[in-house]
């Protein structure tokens, strides 16, 4: 059975907001990581960074957030094909530099900003693809 | 480099057998009764106790593991790149197993979204 159908604006805004909390997220643990860097697999050393990030607050904020975002990504998965929303929950890596760009002052070259326009174009031929009949008013 | 993209392949292979099952299992969800937090509770509950989205964790765990494996061999950018395999993976697995209608649009968009993905990788390596 597959009662789901094409792409609306409301459930690419859905999506839109799923990838921005996962980015929201993975800035948040960047930032709220402590203690040094694993540089080695061993395990004493990982049990101890482990051990360091269960209490900092922005890691936990970002755990949170990614598991709450996992029930968005179920609601969304009950309104659209699998096949539009899983490229489309790529539109995260067109956002994660920008907001790298603006929060973290990183810096974007030429090509980086050829990949996002290069993904801004598939989410616009996406929304073109022939969607099945969907239910009206759903979402 | 064959043992990572191999790894990598691995990886997205359990990756999209997760994603799978969580579509097989919010296509029976029952639809949510309106908006309230009554309805998201409801609603969860549901998630929670669907045998398909535990097993689609699994899977995702699973991948993860295989991920790490090639993040260890390779740059995070070689490897990112590689990733770009799913999105073939899905479109094949979403026209097979799910009955979804890939047409052309929807194989040229994901196409684009995936060379993008590519270049923004590359760009960080570079």
């Amino acid at each position: 059975m597959n009662k789901t159908g094409g792409l609306t604006l409301r459930i690419f805004l859905a999506i839109f907001l799923n990838d921005t909390i996962d980015a929201l997220a993975q800035i948040l643990m960047k930032k709220g990581i402590v203690g040094d860097a694993v540089t080695s697999w061993n395990l004493h050393d990982l049990i101890l960074f482990v051990a360091q990030n269960a209490v900092s607050p922005l890691v936990i904020a970002g755990i949170v957030l990614y598991a709450l975002n996992f029930f968005l990504w179920i609601i969304i998965l009950t309104k659209i094909d699998l096949s539009l929303a899983v490229p489309l929950g790529s539109t995260t890596y067109a956002l994660i530099p920008f907001a790298a760009v603006i929060f973290l002052h990183e810096k974007i070259s030429m090509m980086g900003i050829a990949g996002i326009l290069c993904v801004i174009l598939g989410i616009l031929v996406l929304s073109k693809s022939k969607p099945p009949a969907i239910p009206a008013g759903s979402l | 480099m064959i043992r990572t993209i191999f790894c990598v392949l691995i990886a997205e292979i359990w990756n999209t057998a997760g994603q799978l099952l969580f579509k097989k299992s919010a296509n029976v969800l029952p639809a949510m009764e309106g908006r309230s937090l009554r309805a998201y509770g409801v609603f969860l509950k549901e998630v929670a106790h669907r045998p398909g989205i535990l097993l689609g964790l699994f899977c995702l765990a699973v991948g993860l593991i295989f991920w790490l494996v090639a993040l260890s061999q390779a740059a995070l950018s070689v490897v990112f790149v590689l990733g770009s395999m799913q999105y073939v993976l899905i479109l094949i697995a979403s026209r097979i197993f799910l009955d979804e209608k890939i047409d052309g649009r929807r194989f040229l968009g994901t196409l684009l979204i995936a060379a993008g993905i590519a270049l923004v990788a590359l760009a960080d390596a570079a």
